[in-house]
């Protein structure tokens, strides 16, 4: 613990106090890693088109966990928020957009 | 005063809001960088559906087993640079070196196995716009000394057509290969932590410095998550080798 200067008056710091839980942190480890596990398990089952599906749902709940544990997102702000929200708002029209073109062309033009 | 006076940039109103900006600074920089690869990865996606029979062939030639290592080792490094900013936190500066040190190491690792990926890559005629291209013999898996034919003959006669093998490889290259320049980058930044560890520049109230680096590091982690299946699972796999 220390203070710091905010130019009016002092304060105190203490970054000490706002650390992780080393159990949480190696839990989230734990859990992508069965993410892994599982991934290759899914592409040795003979599913077929499926698994691409299944692969990225477990890639999305890995880096859904990588963020909001190991990013920080569960301590960040509404505005930290905003921002990761719109990275995926964004990517989610630059996805739907081109590919409600390229993957309609077998219906024939308009 | 404490040393924290020199932390506090005469611009903020006091230190948790700066810090706030800094980390909010990164975030801008990842969402940035979410849109480049997202291009890149619906590019990939438009291909996987038009020829899936292409791509889970093209898949299949590739290494898993150098994957798998290289995702244990990308998701361990996360796990140290996690444990760094703890460290950092709690005014540890041996712990914090170490980690930081560690994290690096493992950065390379992978960096180390991906340059023999492509090495093995290129010896097995799988390098598009390479002269050897498909040209390179298929060996009898029980009897590694007899070759059986080239992989361009093969994937014809399995109805596939070698140029669409080498699109998948294209995009194989073009994925890896800036997500491996991201690595490098991050492996340089970690290791400029550690240098400014080492001098005692990094103090507990200067933690912010590894979080934000941490940001980029485990953005970089999150898309190897998603390209590992795309590019290494999206076919069979014969067993797992070197």
């Amino acid at each position: 613990m220390a203070f710091y200067f905010d130019h009016k008056h002092q304060k105190l710091d203490n970054p000490a106090a706002s650390v992780d839980n080393p159990g949480a942190i190696i839990a989230v480890w734990v859990a992508i890693f069965v993410g892994v596990i599982a991934t290759i398990g899914v592409s040795l089952s003979h599913i077929g088109d499926s698994a691409l599906i299944v692969h990225m749902l477990i890639s999305a709940v890995q880096v859904g966990l990588v963020g909001y544990y190991w990013m920080h997102l569960n301590k960040a702000d509404s505005l930290t928020w905003l921002t990761a929200g719109s990275a995926l708002f964004i990517m989610l029209i630059l996805f739907a957009m081109p590919l409600s073109d390229y993957l309609t062309r077998f219906l024939g033009g308009l | 005063m404490s040393a924290n006076e020199g932390a506090l940039k005469h611009h903020f109103e006091d230190i948790e809001q700066q810090r706030g900006a800094e980390r909010l600074g990164m975030w801008m920089f990842l969402a940035t960088e979410v849109l480049f690869f997202g291009g890149v990865f619906l590019a990939y996606t438009v291909y996987r559906i038009w020829y899936p029979k292409e791509w889970a062939a093209a898949s299949g030639q590739l290494n898993v087993l150098v994957a798998g290592i290289n995702t244990v080792l990308l998701l361990t490094s996360s796990l140290t640079i996690t444990f760094a900013i703890r460290a950092a936190q709690l005014g540890n500066r041996k712990a914090l070196m170490n980690l930081l040190a560690i994290t690096g190491i493992l950065g390379a690792g992978f960096m180390c196995f991906k340059a023999y990926e492509y090495n093995q890559d290129y010896e097995e005629g799988l390098v598009p716009f390479c002269k050897n291209f498909g040209k390179e013999l298929v060996h009898d898996p029980d009897d590694h000394s007899k070759a059986l034919s080239t992989f361009n003959d093969q994937w014809e006669k399995k109805g596939i057509a070698p140029q669409r093998i080498r699109l998948f490889m294209t995009f194989y290259f073009i994925m890896t290969g800036i997500h491996g320049l991201h690595i490098i980058i991050g492996i340089g930044a970690i290791f400029y932590l550690w240098y400014r560890a080492y001098m005692g520049w990094i103090t507990a109230d200067r933690y912010v410095g590894v979080e934000v680096t941490s940001l980029y590091w485990h953005l970089v982690d999150a898309i190897w998550l998603f390209l590992m299946p795309l590019l290494y699972l999206a076919g069979p796999h014969h067993g797992l080798h070197f």
